[in-house]
Formats: C-alpha cells, sequence, structure tokens
C-alpha cells in the first residue's frame, strides 16, 4: 500500500518524499508518512460499523438474525428462494437502517484517522465527538436492554396465562404461511424453532406484521419511542384491542428457546409523537385565536341609540345668541361703571414706584409679546404708560420679540407719545436669557465686557433705574427677573403680563424680586378706574364671564349619557 | 474625538459660566465673549432657518409640487417685507402698518380659536363626568376664579371678609410656587446632566 504525507495544517496529501505541501506549501518536516486511504476504504469502514452495531443487539435478535442467516445458506435457487426474495430485501434494509452513517466522505475519514492517533486540536474534537457517540451508545444499549428484560418478563407471565388455552398447532408449511400473508423469512424461523406448532391463526397475523417486526426492530436499536411503547404495551391487554392497534406474534411454547413475543403498535403512539413539537409562539396564537373566536361568540347586549339631549337647530341657536349678546355687550356703551379702590397689594406696589419714579428717570422697556396679544397689552400698558410719559424721561426698549420695536411704536402712537419722546432702540435680542445675561451684566460694574456693541457701551455709563417687562408668557419673563435681580438686584423691575402670564409671575413679586405686577385687564381696571378709556370692552369681557359660568353650570347639570372616548358634541 | 469634543466644548462653557458667578472679577472677560457668542449662534440659526424655508419654497414651485402658489404668495410677501423695510427702515409709519395689520388678526385669531377650544374642553369633562367630586372641584374653582375676576364684589380693607378674600386669591400662589420649584429643580438636574454629559442635546440623536 502506498504512504502519503498529510499536510497538518490543510489536511492534503503529498508525496511522501515532499517537504512542502502542494496545497499551502506548510512545511511536512516530521509528519509521519501514512498509508493511502482508497474509497475502498471508506467502503470497507462502512461495514465494519456493522458489526459494531450487531454487538448492540441483545442476544435474542443475534440469534434470530443468525438463524436466519443460516437458513439462507441451505437454501438453493431451486428452493424458490430468489435472490429478490422478500427476506433478501428485507435483511438489506435491515442492514441499511442499523448503518449509524451510510455515506462518509474520503476526507471525513481521514480526519478520523488522524484523530485517533494525532492528540492536535482538530483530531482532540473529533475524539470528543465520538466518545460522546460511544457513551450515548452505551446508554442505548442499557435501554434497550432494560426494556427487553421487561418485554420478555411480559411475555413470560402472558404465556404463562394463555397456555391452557393454546390449541394445539398444527405443522405448517411456509408455502401455506405464504398463501395467508405471512412472509417466508419469518416462517422458516418458526419452522425451525416451532416444528411442532401450527401456523399462526391468520385472524391474529396481519399482512404486515413482517414488516412490523423489522420496524420494531430498527426502532429498538435506535432506542426511539421505546418507553411509550412499553407503557401502550402494558395498557392493551391480549383480549381488547383497539381497532388502530397492530399485532405481531410470534408464537411458540413456553418449553422452547423462542418464544411469543407480542408487540402492540398504536397509530396514536405515532400521531403524538408528531404533534409534541409546539413552540411557544404557536400556543400564544392558539390561545389567541380561540380567544377571539369566543370573544365573537360572546352574546352582547344590543345597544340603543342614544338621543341627543338638544337637536342641532336648538344648539346652533343657542350658538348665535350667544355671539349676539357678546357683540351687543361689546359696541353698547354703557355709563362708566368701573370698581374703584379693589386693587390687589402687587397692584398697589405699581402705584407705589410711579410716584417714586424720578422726573429725569432713565426706563428700559422689555417688549417680550406676541402680535396677537397687542390689544390686551394695549389696554394693559396705556395707563401706566400715561402716567409714564407725563415727564420726558429717557426711554431705550428692547426687543425678545421679533415684532417688539414695532408694538412699542404702535403703543406710543395711541397714546399719541410718538412726537414727544425720544426713544433708543437697542434692537432685536433673539434670546431671552442670553440678551438678559448679557445686558444685565452691563449693569453690573463688576461684569464690564471688553468687547460690545456701542449701544451697550453707552448704557454701562448710564444705568437704568426701572426696567418693565411687558410680556405675555411665564417664560419669557422670567430669564429677565432672574438675570436682573441677580445681576443688578438695586435696579427695580415691573411687570406689565397679559392675564395668563400674571398667576405665574406673581411669586417673584411676593420674593420682592418685582416691585409692582399689573396682570390682566382687571388689574388695570381696578388701578385706573374711571379714568380707564375701555369701559365697553370691561363691560363685554363681564358678559363673557357671566355666558361662561353658565355654560359651565349647565353642563354639570345635564351630564352626556354618553361614555367618555365615544365623542360627540357639547349641546 | 468626534463624539468627546462637543462635549468637552459643552461642559467647559457651562462650568466657566458657573464658576464667573463666584469669580466675577477673574472671569468677566471670558464670560461676556461667550455671551457674545452665544448670540451671535442664536441669531445665525434664524437665519439658517429663513434659508432653509425659502430653499424649502422655491423647490416646491419649481418641482410643481402641491401647494407650489401658495409657496409662491410665501416668497412674494417675504421678498416684498424684507424689500420694504430696508427701502423704508422699520420705523416707517407704513412699514409698521404692513407688518402688524396682517400679523395681529392672525394671531388673535388663533388665540381666540384656543379660548374656544378651552372652553369646550371644560364643557366636555363637566358633562362627561357628571358630579363627581373632581368635575365638582374644578367646578367650583372655575366659578370662584371668575366671579372675582368680575370686580362687582368690592370689600372695605382690613375687615374679616376682605382678609378672607385676599385669602381665596392667593391660593392659587401656593400651587405655583410648587410649580415654580419643580420647574427649577428640573432646570438644576438638566443642567447638571448637560455638564456631566449624561444628558447631550448637541448629540442630535441622544
Amino acid at each position: 500500500m502506498m504512504s502519503v504525507l498529510i499536510c497538518p495544517v490543510c489536511g492534503a496529501e503529498s508525496q511522501p518524499d515532499a517537504e512542502t505541501c502542494r496545497v499551502c506549501a506548510s512545511s511536512l518536516a516530521g509528519v509521519d508518512p501514512t498509508p493511502e486511504a482508497h474509497p475502498q476504504d471508506a467502503d470497507h469502514g462502512e461495514m465494519e460499523l456493522l458489526p459494531r452495531a450487531q454487538d448492540d443487539l441483545p442476544d435474542l435478535l443475534r440469534s434470530l438474525r443468525q438463524d436466519d442467516e443460516d437458513l439462507s445458506d441451505l437454501s438453493t435457487p431451486g428452493d424458490g428462494d430468489l435472490p429478490g426474495s422478500p427476506e433478501g430485501i428485507e435483511e438489506t434494509q435491515f442492514q441499511e437502517d442499523i448503518e449509524p452513517e451510510p455515506d462518509v466522505p474520503e476526507w471525513l475519514d481521514r480526519i478520523r484517522q488522524r484523530a485517533q492517533t494525532e492528540a492536535d486540536a482538530a483530531g482532540e474534537i473529533t475524539q470528543k465527538i465520538i466518545a460522546a457517540k460511544a457513551s450515548l451508545d452505551d446508554e442505548k444499549k442499557e435501554d434497550q436492554l432494560r426494556q427487553f428484560e421487561s418485554l420478555i418478563q411480559k411475555i413470560h407471565v402472558e404465556d404463562d396465562e394463555q397456555s391452557p388455552k393454546d390449541e394445539p398447532v398444527d405443522e405448517a408449511s411456509p408455502d401455506q404461511s405464504s398463501a395467508e400473508g405471512d412472509s417466508d423469512w419469518l416462517a422458516k424461523i418458526r419452522k425451525k424453532h416451532r416444528p411442532t406448532q401450527t401456523a399462526v391463526p391468520p385472524e391474529q397475523v396481519s399482512d404486515r406484521e413482517g414488516d412490523s417486526l423489522l420496524q420494531w426492530l430498527v426502532t429498538l436499536e435506535d432506542g426511539e419511542a421505546l418507553a411509550e411503547e412499553g407503557d401502550e404495551a402494558k395498557g392493551s391487554s391480549l383480549s381488547k384491542k383497539p381497532d388502530d392497534t397492530q399485532e405481531v406474534e410470534l408464537s411458540a411454547s413456553a418449553r422452547e428457546s423462542t418464544q411469543e413475543i407480542i408487540l402492540s403498535e398504536t397509530k396514536s403512539t405515532r400521531r403524538r409523537d408528531q404533534n409534541l413539537s409546539i413552540s411557544r409562539e404557536e400556543q400564544a396564537r392558539a390561545d389567541q385565536l380561540s380567544a377571539t373566536i369566543i370573544d365573537e361568540k360572546a352574546t352582547r347586549p344590543i345597544r340603543e341609540p342614544v338621543k341627543d339631549f338638544a337637536p342641532r337647530w336648538l344648539r346652533l341657536a343657542i350658538g348665535v345668541l350667544l355671539i349676539a349678546v357678546l357683540s351687543l355687550a361689546l359696541f353698547f356703551n354703557p355709563p362708566a361703571d368701573l370698581p374703584t379702590g379693589m386693587q390687589g397689594e402687587h397692584s398697589l406696589g405699581m402705584i407705589a414706584w410711579l410716584e417714586n419714579l424720578p422726573a429725569d428717570a432713565s426706563l428700559l422697556f422689555v417688549m417680550d409679546y406676541q402680535a396677537g396679544y397687542s390689544a390686551e397689552m394695549r389696554m394693559i400698558a396705556q395707563p401706566i404708560l400715561d402716567q409714564v410719559f407725563q415727564d420726558a424721561r429717557q426711554v431705550s426698549i428692547l426687543s425678545a420679540a421679533p415684532a417688539g420695536s414695532l408694538l412699542f411704536n404702535r403703543l406710543l402712537e395711541n397714546a399719541d407719545l410718538v412726537d414727544r419722546l425720544t426713544i433708543r432702540d437697542l434692537g432685536y435680542y433673539p434670546s431671552g436669557p442670553f440678551s438678559a445675561f448679557g445686558l444685565a451684566s452691563q449693569v453690573n460694574p463688576t461684569w464690564q465686557f471688553r468687547s460690545q456693541p456701542d449701544l451697550l457701551k453707552a448704557l454701562t455709563a448710564q444705568p437704568f433705574d426701572s426696567i418693565l417687562i411687558l410680556a405675555d408668557d411665564y417664560e419669557g419673563a422670567v430669564a429677565w427677573i432672574e438675570q436682573f435681580s441677580s445681576l443688578a438686584p438695586d435696579t427695580p423691575i415691573v411687570l406689565l403680563v397679559s392675564a395668563q402670564a400674571g398667576p405665574l409671575l406673581l411669586p417673584y413679586w411676593e420674593s420682592g424680586q418685582v416691585v409692582g405686577v399689573v396682570s390682566g385687564i382687571s388689574d388695570v381696571v381696578n388701578i385706573a378706574g374711571e379714568a380707564a378709556t375701555f369701559a365697553n370692552r370691561w363691560r363685554a369681557y363681564q358678559v363673557g364671564i357671566v355666558l361662561m359660568m353658565i355654560m359651565l353650570i349647565m353642563a354639570v347639570s345635564f351630564p352626556d349619557r354618553k361614555q367618555p372616548g365615544e365623542g360627540g358634541m357639547v349641546s | 474625538m468626534k463624539k468627546i469634543l462637543p462635549i468637552l466644548i459643552a461642559s467647559a462653557a457651562g462650568l466657566t459660566i458657573l464658576a464667573g458667578y463666584f469669580f466675577q472679577d477673574q472671569l468677566a472677560p471670558v464670560l461676556g465673549l461667550l455671551i457674545h457668542w452665544g448670540i451671535l449662534l442664536v441669531g445665525l440659526t434664524g437665519l439658517f432657518g429663513i434659508g432653509y424655508l425659502l430653499k424649502m419654497h422655491i423647490m416646491r414651485i419649481i418641482r410643481h409640487q402641491k401647494g407650489g402658489f401658495y409657496s409662491a404668495i410665501v416668497l412674494m410677501s417675504f421678498l416684498f417685507t424684507i424689500g420694504l423695510g430696508i427701502l423704508l427702515t422699520p420705523q416707517h409709519p407704513f412699514f409698521r402698518d404692513w407688518v402688524l395689520n396682517i400679523q395681529i388678526p392672525v394671531e388673535t385669531s388663533l388665540l381666540a380659536i384656543l379660548a374656544v377650544v378651552l372652553l369646550y374642553t371644560s364643557l366636555y369633562f363637566l358633562r362627561t363626568r357628571g358630579w363627581t367630586l373632581m368635575s365638582v372641584s374644578f367646578l367650583v374653582s372655575a366659578l370662584i376664579s371668575l366671579i372675582l375676576n368680575l370686580g362687582y364684589i368690592q370689600l372695605q380693607q382690613g375687615t374679616e371678609a376682605a382678609q378672607w378674600m385676599n385669602f381665596i386669591r392667593r391660593l392659587p400662589i401656593v400651587g405655583l410656587r410648587g410649580i415654580l420649584i419643580g420647574m427649577a429643580l428640573g432646570g438644576l438636574i438638566v443642567g447638571m446632566r448637560v455638564l456631566l454629559a449624561m444628558e447631550r442635546p448637541y448629540d442630535g440623536d441622544k
């Protein structure tokens, strides 16, 4: 036999005198030559597996197989046993079934050979696999032996029970058995081991009993479903068998070497084996589907259509009436009947600040409200501006809103102050906190920045006497309050804010960071009193509030019968 | 490095500003520089936003997409307004009226719709809940607030009734103080998270 060198790196074969591998060019120094493997060797290796598998068979099966082989040797073609006879086919099938690995490639065979001789990495893994297989085979053997022992014990018991009832069995020829559907090789086995026994009653032997025996043997060797079959065999007695039970009976008297084996294989067992693998996701889907079907089939009460509390035309009429009343109140100009003496403490602080304001005071107006609030802010700021601009005070404006400068000009225009005042516009600062910090730092003498715009340089030499913040929301005003109250705490801050921002800013007045707050129309009315020029708007405001109160009371008095989330309009 | 550099810049700027409150003499020039940079960058973002809007509307017109007519109106209005402001200056009465007479009605209408929506929501809440503790509490609070805003109740200052009224008027301030304290604590925590790079608003996806 020719020997070759096997590369330790790639496993390729090279000539015995080669120094490097012909495939990967790795050095072959120190590699021992090994006999060259041929495909016949691989086949031979496969065939070598058969005896190993046969060793796993119990003694009874080996004796059966040996007897069958003896009979085959004795038989001649003239006896009717053709090469393609059923027993020959079944024997071949049997051998194929017990082959653990029918087709082993050449490279795998080499790796296995190396694994048995060398202890490198690949060999170690393969050896582990082989060892694991061996341990599994040992376990299978033990299981098979245990199963066989239990079966044989049961057969003994059943044989003892049935032996008095057994009728003398006539000796039947193999041809007769074949005529009744028996397999020939099985008949030969019976003939040899039970020469005095007659053929098995036809009603107890089905057409497939030979096949079933083979299947059972294969299953037994594979170690599959033996425990279940054992349980089923215990449960199924000889007297009562279900319709789907297939029985295989090897009759023999208790005195002979072979004994009767009754095997029961139920179709339900096989079905259960097929349905065992159900994943959790599949189970969840099945449960969900079942729940959906149950929910769809559940009976539910029929909902009666709910009538609206008021028809559409009535709701429309109420809406038109409300708008008409508000409009009339807006355009109806009653005699001035504005409340006086109702100022809150925060408004009183504003009045005190106005009274103490120097005639030549320098004021900074921070415009931080949107154009949509201009009407409200104009009503709020106008009485204050009238008093502020009675004297020629220096006014600077800084816009925290894009249209701040335009809005301030409109305020002055309404108060006829445009021509009387000289206003210094500091421009638009896009970010409130940035601009507040930057400007407040100019007021603080410690925070004199070196690089700053010219306008701010002028401001540093002339700090403001007061700062008026006109804001429509909380956040814009807070940035200015916090920065100025920390960096320029001596500069008074006054707030002229909308009704929505006022309540949130009152805590700053209570803490002393702000000297006065005027919030919303009601505060202005309380300050201005009879001098207020927007009496009709105040009247409309009051009417609107009263209507809103009526609607709230009606809403809670006539609750909607619909459940929340069903939608629907409020009548 | 791509991730570390923004973190270092943000943390250094924040800590410098914070330290400036304690070391004013030493850090005042640096703080002024940072503040001006910040204002400049905020202004530039406004310009970038305007440029992006212009590009979007121009592309919509070029590609004949849906809404191209409105994009054309927007572009014409923008160009006209900016041209007018450059020519007449913002202090000109015509320019002021041109801007405010359009902007004020639009924004006021939106606020009016907001007021109606709030009223409708209140009514819907009361109608669906009926007479429950929550709905009755809401109704009583709203009615008291509205009645006090009517201005018809006039009480002599110094009397016991006036003190009760002042107490009721001050009740909302109690809740507002709680809200302000919560907001301050939230701002403090967010600031600390930014300084410690646990929060990275400049990172885009963090």
